[in-house]
């Protein structure tokens, strides 16, 4: 034991807080970064070379000084798995009620103007044909509430037709930005792997690839396990997005049956029913097409229906045979050229030349309460459609604020192990300096002590 | 538990937005004065208000189908009334004539006779608008031509209906062939212009058997313009009935929408200040607490 030995034990305790301090710092500046861990250092007490065994019989009683053992990186693994799997719910549902929002408003743009009032001023027009068949107004009033049904029809169609394509230029950035983080994951995997056999500290590289793993399952609920050389493997649907190393691709497959997600390497079809993907698929491939299946339905009832009664009928004109609607789609229904040409093309009667009979007009407005789509009525199914997308617009809508109220409170937690607080660090920070101080008056000490040895014996 | 610095900003953020979305939503109802605005505000709800609005449009329809139905007979019963006034008079002129009187006083008695069927013949052709209320189907042309001494028909049979309510319909309409005779084969019993012609002709002539037996037909004739005339006062009953059952049925189900769609607006301003209240409240908390650091103390 000698003096020169204080001033190598108070040279440790220097360099080890200022260490300390650099972490500190290091905290205190990304305390706003996303995705970043907090650091810590780990002291110990140093002793002679570090290994006891080596001493032999030169045995020490004290110590010499101390040794910054590792930066530790704070992370909750476990709850980081579970915050991931919750954020790829809460992506789901985000984006089906994204969807479904829009769908809303497509289907009942307000609620004094929907498929159903359409409808009801529709039949509510050949009522008011039938009191006064002679009367021009009620001809003209019969087509003009027929056109605002079928452009109401047509454009909601078009509307659909829209979400779907936005859906699908949605999933293509999704699809690009799934084979991006998978290229970077596996980067991040070299880097990670190498430095970690180096025994480099790769923390800051282990926050960037815990946010990629992070985007990458809230976009498509994949799973991620971490082998122990340090490297990520993620797993989608029973295949591997990143292997270690290698990243592997998708890509999109767009038909009429729907769109899918697929292996770029060999083509087959991924199944994803979670995540923002997951979300968009169950919104392109099942929700729009419900409901323009239903669309589809009134449409061609209604163009049916009509057009079988309308044809028994004789016009002013003595022209029987006419079709009120063509088309029998949502998307093709409209008012036939003959009525759109010429409002006397409209008959109200089956009896040639009884111009004030409108009992052909009653049966036509009577059809309002026939039940003609199965047991209903066709303003109860177009009621059905607009109660349909409100419930799983409601539906979608609570399990978004459930799924996002449990990420946040996973986020919480996580966050309680790995958040910055600046208070924490500001105090850690008197804590490094007090003893960067104390380890220099240390080291001036034996300084003085040295120099009262040297002074009185020289 | 740590509480980091982040949790802490996401936390007063996350309030904030919450009770910001809260006041918009309860801004809208308080604007709009609806508590549904959009289907997922209350789906059965909604489903609901859209059958109340559907009921209300077709009763707003079936009311004025029901007036229409009204105006048709109200005309029909005052040409009825003046048809009954002219058979009364036409029936007091030809006792006058069966008493004995000269040929230059029968003349005018006569002539008045002729008269009134000319008048007849206006009544008969009584339009609302331009639909001539005794043609059956045939609505669009005048009906009763006069040529020479007879007078022609040119309407149909047609029972013309109208809706007053889901599935009931009242017929509003009597024909030419009934009110007047018109397809009578059966030359004792003429139609009614005709027997004015020949009760007309008979005064002219003297023939006493044949103003008796004209008076006769001129009885049947009020008996049954009566019996029409009843027939359709208990149609217009009918539709008053009709009516007053439309309106009860607006009254009720408009109150039903206003239940269901309608925002109680003194409830929803007492939650709006509410909500105010709390995004006051949570405005503070946020500017005192981010303050609060040992910042302020290390200098």
């Amino acid at each position: 034991m000698s003096t020169f030995q204080i001033i190598n034990t108070a040279l440790s305790g220097l360099i080890a807080n200022q260490q300390a301090l650099e972490v500190t710092s290091h905290n205190i500046t990304n305390a706003n970064t996303d995705g970043y861990h907090r650091q810590a250092v780990k002291l110990a007490s140093a002793t002679l070379n570090g290994d006891v065994s080596n001493l032999g019989s030169f045995t020490s009683p004290l110590g010499t000084g101390v040794d910054v053992v590792t930066v530790k990186r704070m992370q909750d693994v476990f709850l980081q798995q579970q915050t991931r799997q919750s954020m790829a719910q809460s992506g789901r549902w985000d984006s089906a009620s994204t969807t479904l929002s829009q769908l809303e408003s497509a289907l009942s743009p307000t609620t004094d103007t929907n498929l159903s009032t359409t409808l009801d001023n529709f039949f509510n027009a050949w009522q008011s044909f039938a009191n006064n068949p002679e009367d021009q107004s009620g001809r003209l009033s019969v087509r003009s509430s027929a056109e605002n049904l079928t452009n109401f029809i047509n454009s909601t169609v078009t509307d659909l037709n829209a979400i779907v394509s936005d859906i699908d230029s949605n999933l293509k950035s999704r699809v690009n930005d799934v084979n991006n983080l998978a290229e970077t994951i596996a980067k991040q995997n070299v880097i990670i792997v190498n430095g970690q056999a180096q025994g480099i500290s790769v923390n800051d590289i282990l926050d960037q690839r815990d946010q990629s793993m992070m985007e990458l399952t809230k976009l498509t609920g994949a799973t991620a396990h971490i082998t122990d050389d340090g490297a990520a493997y993620i797993g989608m649907d029973g295949k591997m997005l990143v292997q270690g190393t290698l990243p592997n691709r998708v890509g999109m497959v767009s038909d009429l049956s729907g769109s899918k997600i697929v292996w770029a390497d060999d083509n087959s079809e991924i199944k994803i029913s979670t995540g923002e993907i997951g979300g968009l698929l169950e919104s392109r491939n099942t929700i729009v097409p419900s409901f323009h299946t239903q669309l589809d339905n009134v449409a061609f009832t209604l163009s049916n229906t009509i057009n079988n009664l309308h044809r028994q009928g004789i016009n002013p004109a003595g022209d029987t045979s006419i079709n009120f609607f063509t088309g029998t789609t949502a998307a093709d229904i409209r008012v036939s050229d003959s009525v759109m040409n010429d409002v006397n093309s409209i008959a109200s009667t089956r009896i040639a030349g009884a111009s004030g009979d409108g009992s052909l007009a009653t049966e036509i407005s009577d059809l309002y309460r026939k039940p003609l789509i199965g047991s209903s009525t066709l303003n109860q199914a177009s009621n059905a459609i607009i109660t349909q997308v409100g419930t799983a617009m409601q539906n979608a809508k609570t399990n978004s604020d459930a799924s996002n109220a449990l990420t946040k409170q996973l986020l919480t937690q996580e966050k309680s192990t790995s958040g910055v607080s600046l208070d924490e660090e500001l105090t850690n920070m008197l804590l490094y300096q007090r003893s960067y101080d104390a380890s220099a008056k240390v080291l001036s000490t034996a300084d003085e002590m040295l120099k009262t040895l040297i002074d009185r014996l020289g | 538990m740590r509480i980091p610095d982040s949790i802490m900003t996401s936390f007063l953020a996350d309030n904030l937005s919450q009770v910001n979305d809260k006041i918009g939503q309860l801004q809208l109802q308080t604007a709009s004065g609806k508590r549904i605005n959009k289907p997922s505000d209350d789906p059965s709800g909604m489903s609901q208000a859209l059958n109340m609005k559907s009921g209300l449009a077709r009763i707003d329809q079936f009311q004025k189908s029901a007036s229409n139905a009204q105006l048709w007979m109200k005309s029909e019963d005052v040409a009825l009334s003046n048809v009954q006034d002219m058979i009364r008079q036409a029936r007091t002129i030809a006792l006058q004539a069966a008493n004995p009187m000269s040929d230059a006083a029968r003349e005018p008695l006569a002539e008045n006779i002729s008269a009134s069927r000319e008048s007849m013949v206006q009544i008969a052709n009584t339009s609302i608008g331009t639909r001539f209320i005794f043609g059956g189907f045939k609505t669009d042309s005048k009906l009763f031509t006069t040529t020479g001494a007879a007078v022609s028909y040119n309407g149909d049979d047609g029972k013309i209906s109208n809706a007053i309510g889901e599935g009931i319909s009242v017929q509003i309409n009597h024909t030419g062939n009934e009110v007047f005779n018109m397809d009578s084969s059966d030359p004792s019993t003429p139609d009614l212009f005709s027997t004015f012609n020949q009760l007309s002709d008979a005064i002219k002539a003297n023939d006493q058997t044949k103003i008796q037996s004209l008076i006769g037909t001129l009885d049947k004739f009020g008996t049954k313009i009566n019996s029409l005339r009843a027939e359709n006062g208990q149609r217009l009953q009918q539709v008053q009935l009709g009516i007053d059952h439309l309106d009860q049925s607006k009254i009720t189900t408009t109150k039903l929408l206003s239940d269901t769609e309608d925002a109680d607006i003194s409830e929803t301003l007492v939650h709006l200040k509410e909500q105010e209240n709390v995004l006051q409240a949570t405005s503070y908390v946020t500017s005192t607490l981010s303050k609060a650091s040992l910042l302020n103390w290390l200098r």
